[in-house]
């Protein structure tokens, strides 16, 4: 018998001796029977777990529980220096399917060199559409949802857009190098001795169509990526090609980027082209354009 | 470490404030955002998120301001936005160990890294294009975890959730406040209240009411 169960038979067999007003129906209750009336509800009574049984049920509960995270991965697994790697994590949005189009778009003008010089062309003129191809493959996955989360990271938004056309700018620029090489090496296509004068070195031509190639390609850069910032990727392409179909229709003139005829003003022509594609560049990398840029998108 | 807006002012372009004079103080837990559509909570966690500067006011976290480092004040963070992931051609790994280097994950961690998360939200590798949009929803909390952030956004993070994947999320969300702040956006508080440090009402671009 516990002691509760001990108090609780003395109460009950005191009301027997006590009875007047406040004498009820389990006041005739002699110690035995109000014993075995609760040895009988004790049968009944759920059992009260112990200790160890309560511990058993926690640890089997646990699992199941809330737990606090593990914090130790933010002391030992982030590096403060993200941007070491920024270049090379930006190759992720490129797909080996675009590397390979854009070579095989700049072997194709190289075998339609001879075509290309017959109608007055530069090789400069393939430059804008690889670009424009280029900063659109780079930039259409940049909306919604992708741009937030890149621009919650610890990278500034010039940086994400920086990254973004780092990537096709640099390539289309190896790419342009090329037909100038192959050209200088072999002597071989026409596009790249025709306009050249007899007297002029390969060396210095060569400099020339390279001066040429990446004029048109960072005047287009600068172009898409400022048109990408205040109007979208697909409006940005539509606006730059038709401008690079209409410069290519107007390449008869002699100041034309894709002129084959290189009169004396076309290598101060060719270095304002360049400096215009590179101050568009910095100016669309400009933290308050930049800033509308992503609330017109994050809208 | 505590997130405090003082007086923020945030609005989009040149139109109206969306948040007008918006300040609170919150503490490690579960805090829900709540209000009707167009008030504010998305502006809000884009504020706090540091992609939406704001106009007036300051938003800090500890002793990190959003607006004068940053770089720093986004390093304490990961934000989960409304919209969902459409990357076609994209597989979520590949996409989140992207995501993770721009984070400052280091190299040596950033599988490992990419795999836990995925574990944490109950994720296995494919398309994105081809996941529901649940898989979608449960994307975005991985990526936002990849940091493992003091302050942890998310914007609607119930929405295209299956009940189980909302038990899920409840328990995550437990464990996952028990030391760090977790800002939630949602129509639906109810679903999230059980674990919820506090409340607040957002009407109007201002804080309307506050549940502690």
């Amino acid at each position: 018998m516990t002691r509760d169960q001990a108090d609780l038979i003395r109460e009950l067999t005191s009301r027997e001796a006590t009875g007047g007003p406040g004498h009820t129906e389990d006041a005739g209750l002699t110690a035995a029977e109000a014993e075995a009336v609760l040895n009988r509800l004790a049968g009944h009574l759920v059992p009260q777990p112990t200790t160890a049984e309560t511990a058993a049920l926690i640890n089997r509960l646990r699992p199941l529980l809330p737990r606090p995270a593990a914090r130790r991965f933010r002391t030992s697994g982030l590096s403060r220096e993200p941007l070491a790697h920024f270049l090379r994590t930006q190759l992720h949005h490129f797909r080996p399917l675009w590397w390979l189009a854009s070579l095989g778009f700049v072997l194709l003008g190289l075998g339609a060199g001879s075509f290309l010089a017959d109608w007055g062309l530069s090789p400069a003129v393939l430059a804008p559409p690889l670009i424009i191809g280029g900063v659109l493959y780079s930039f259409h996955s940049l909306r919604g949802a992708a741009l937030e989360l890149e621009l919650s990271c610890p990278v500034t938004p010039a940086q994400v857009a920086l990254g973004r056309i780092l990537v096709p700018l640099l390539y289309c620029l190896v790419l342009g190098a090329l037909p100038v090489l192959a050209g200088t090496i072999t002597s071989g296509p026409a596009v790249l001795v025709a306009p050249a004068p007899a007297f002029l070195p390969s060396a210095i031509l060569a400099v020339r169509l390279f001066l040429g190639w990446a004029a048109a390609l960072f005047l287009f850069a600068g172009l898409m990526l400022t048109l990408t910032l205040h109007f979208g990727t697909y409006t940005a392409a539509g606006l730059s090609t038709a401008l690079w179909a209409g410069l290519a229709g107007l390449h008869r003139l002699p100041l034309s980027p894709f002129s084959l005829s290189h009169g004396a003003l076309w290598t101060p022509l060719q270095v304002g082209g360049l400096t215009a594609g590179l101050l568009l560049l910095c100016a669309a990398l400009r933290g308050d354009r930049l800033r509308r840029w992503v609330e017109r998108r994050g809208r | 470490m505590r997130l405090e807006f003082s007086d923020v002012a945030a609005g989009y372009g040149a139109g109206p404030p969306v948040l007008t004079g918006m300040s609170f103080s919150l503490g490690p837990g579960l805090w829900l955002v709540t209000g009707p559509n167009g008030s504010g909570k998305t502006t809000l966690l884009r504020c706090a998120a540091g992609i939406l500067p704001p106009r007036a006011g300051q938003v800090r976290l500890g002793a990190v301001d959003a607006q004068a480092d940053p770089i720093a004040y986004r390093w304490h963070l990961g934000y989960a936005p409304q919209e969902l992931l459409d990357l076609p051609e994209t597989r979520a790994k590949a996409y989140l160990t992207y995501l993770a280097a721009l984070k400052g994950v280091r190299p040596a961690f950033r599988g490992k890294r990419v795999a836990a998360v995925m574990d944490q939200v109950g994720l296995s590798d494919g398309a994105i294009d081809a996941y529901s949009t649940g898989m979608r929803r449960r994307l975005v909390l991985a990526a936002a975890l990849l940091n493992d952030p003091d302050l942890l956004l998310l914007d609607e993070p119930t929405q295209d959730l299956d009940p189980a994947e909302l038990v899920q999320l409840r328990m995550l969300l437990a464990e996952l406040s028990a030391d760090r702040i977790v800002l939630v956006a949602t129509n639906l508080p109810d679903a999230l209240s059980g674990g919820a440090s506090g409340c607040l009402q957002i009407t109007a671009g201002g804080v309307s009411w506050r549940g502690d």
